[in-house]
């Protein structure tokens, strides 16, 4: 559930509205760069940094962008893609991401059933696309080596998956973002 | 892309796929497009869902795994196994998230703790011990070795299995159900049990 308060006073730049960010999403944004980058402070460093320049330059987000969360979530993966690829440590980091058929989402069964059935809606393809451009956070210069395509077409092949995705979400009500 | 809208980028400005120019030519264009930004907004949203669901697998084998590291700290403390603290701490990095894992903390700083040790009844068997609140809110189970070990109640209830971290084997549950008696198995085999209820 979206907090129009929060997200409002954010985008206003408010001071409250850092520490409440900070306080609300930091398990989540943390989690997702300790995913990508494979260590604690790494994390932390990176969900700080984020959160700070975005605190800092005030106008980065808007509400009319969508969930606030949503776009911290993409700011810190973005940020923790840039430095895990960036690091001396990038096979090893690499080699510990795990393909999307290995994760179970047990935590919540309502949860668990929308996306497992919005992901089972994806085709072949599109699931392909989304393991190896999420899961795996393979560049698109990989995902197209790896598939012997050209860029271009990768490019529109990875769109596609996300907007089914997206559709297949909302056909299940799970986009609450 | 001043002119043009944004299209399949911003499925892949969401997904991370953009490079740093691309990415601050995106923004340019989506502060004087609010169609654009929507549909930023709506890549971003589908890539929330897709962390969620990793989060949740990434978690969910151990949700029930909160491994504070003053509690591994004091574990280690208990089995004499100070130089191992950074194997400890690696677990931390597996906590489902650092809000349960501030929540765990402050609670046990609060409670009482016990320990017990466990006692062989097979040879070779390793080392082991058990900590454990004194209101049951939570018990932590070490064992001084890298296998997996079954952990259960004295009627075969089973808890959980030991998570190996490097040289030693931990197992951390919340409200664990109550159980005088704690019970390790490896490969089947009972090879240790704990008394619950000493100092």
């Amino acid at each position: 559930m979206r907090d129009q308060a929060l997200e409002i006073a954010f985008a206003r730049g408010e001071a409250t509205a850092f520490d409440e960010v900070y306080r609300r999403f930091l398990p989540r944004l943390h989690a997702g760069a300790s995913r990508l980058l494979q260590d604690p402070q790494l994390a932390q460093d990176c969900v700080h940094d984020v959160l700070f320049r975005l605190w800092k330059r005030g106008d980065a987000y808007a509400p009319e962008r969508g969930s606030l969360e949503a776009f911290l979530v993409v700011c810190v993966r973005n940020e923790a893609l840039m430095r895990m690829r960036n690091s001396a440590r990038q096979d090893q980091l690499r080699a510990k991401l795990r393909p999307a058929r290995e994760y179970t989402m047990e935590t919540d069964p309502i949860e668990r059933g929308r996306i497992a059935r919005a992901i089972a809606k994806l085709t072949p393809l599109q699931a392909q696309m989304v393991e190896y451009a999420y899961f795996r956070a393979m560049t698109l210069a990989e995902i197209a080596a790896e598939l012997g395509k050209p860029l271009g077409t990768i490019k529109s092949h990875i769109s596609a998956a996300l907007r089914s995705l997206r559709a297949a979400l909302r056909e299940e009500g799970a986009d609450r973002a | 892309m001043h002119d043009a809208h944004v299209g399949e980028s911003a499925e892949l400005y969401a997904l991370g796929l953009l490079d740093l120019e691309e990415r601050a030519e995106l923004d340019r264009h989506i502060v004087q497009c609010a169609q654009c930004l929507r549909a930023v907004g709506e890549a971003e949203e589908t890539v929330l869902f897709l962390e969620r669901g990793s989060q949740l697998g990434a978690s969910a084998k151990k949700r029930r795994l909160i491994a504070p590291v003053w509690l591994a700290i004091a574990a280690a403390f208990l089995l004499g196994l100070l130089p191992s603290i950074p194997l400890f701490v690696q677990n931390a990095r597996d906590a489902q998230s650092i809000a349960i894992r501030n929540a765990a903390t402050i609670a046990m700083i609060g409670s009482h703790f016990a320990h017990a040790q466990f006692t062989p009844v097979a040879a070779g068997a390793p080392s082991a011990k058990v900590i454990y609140a004194r209101n049951g809110a939570w018990l932590y189970v070490i064992v001084a070795g890298s296998h997996r070990y079954q952990v259960e109640t004295k009627d075969g209830r089973v808890l959980g299995v030991t998570e190996p971290r490097g040289a030693v084997s931990e197992f951390l549950l919340a409200s664990p159900p109550k159980s005088s008696t704690l019970q390790l198995r490896s490969n089947g085999a009972l090879i240790e049990t704990a008394r619950l209820g000493g100092p």
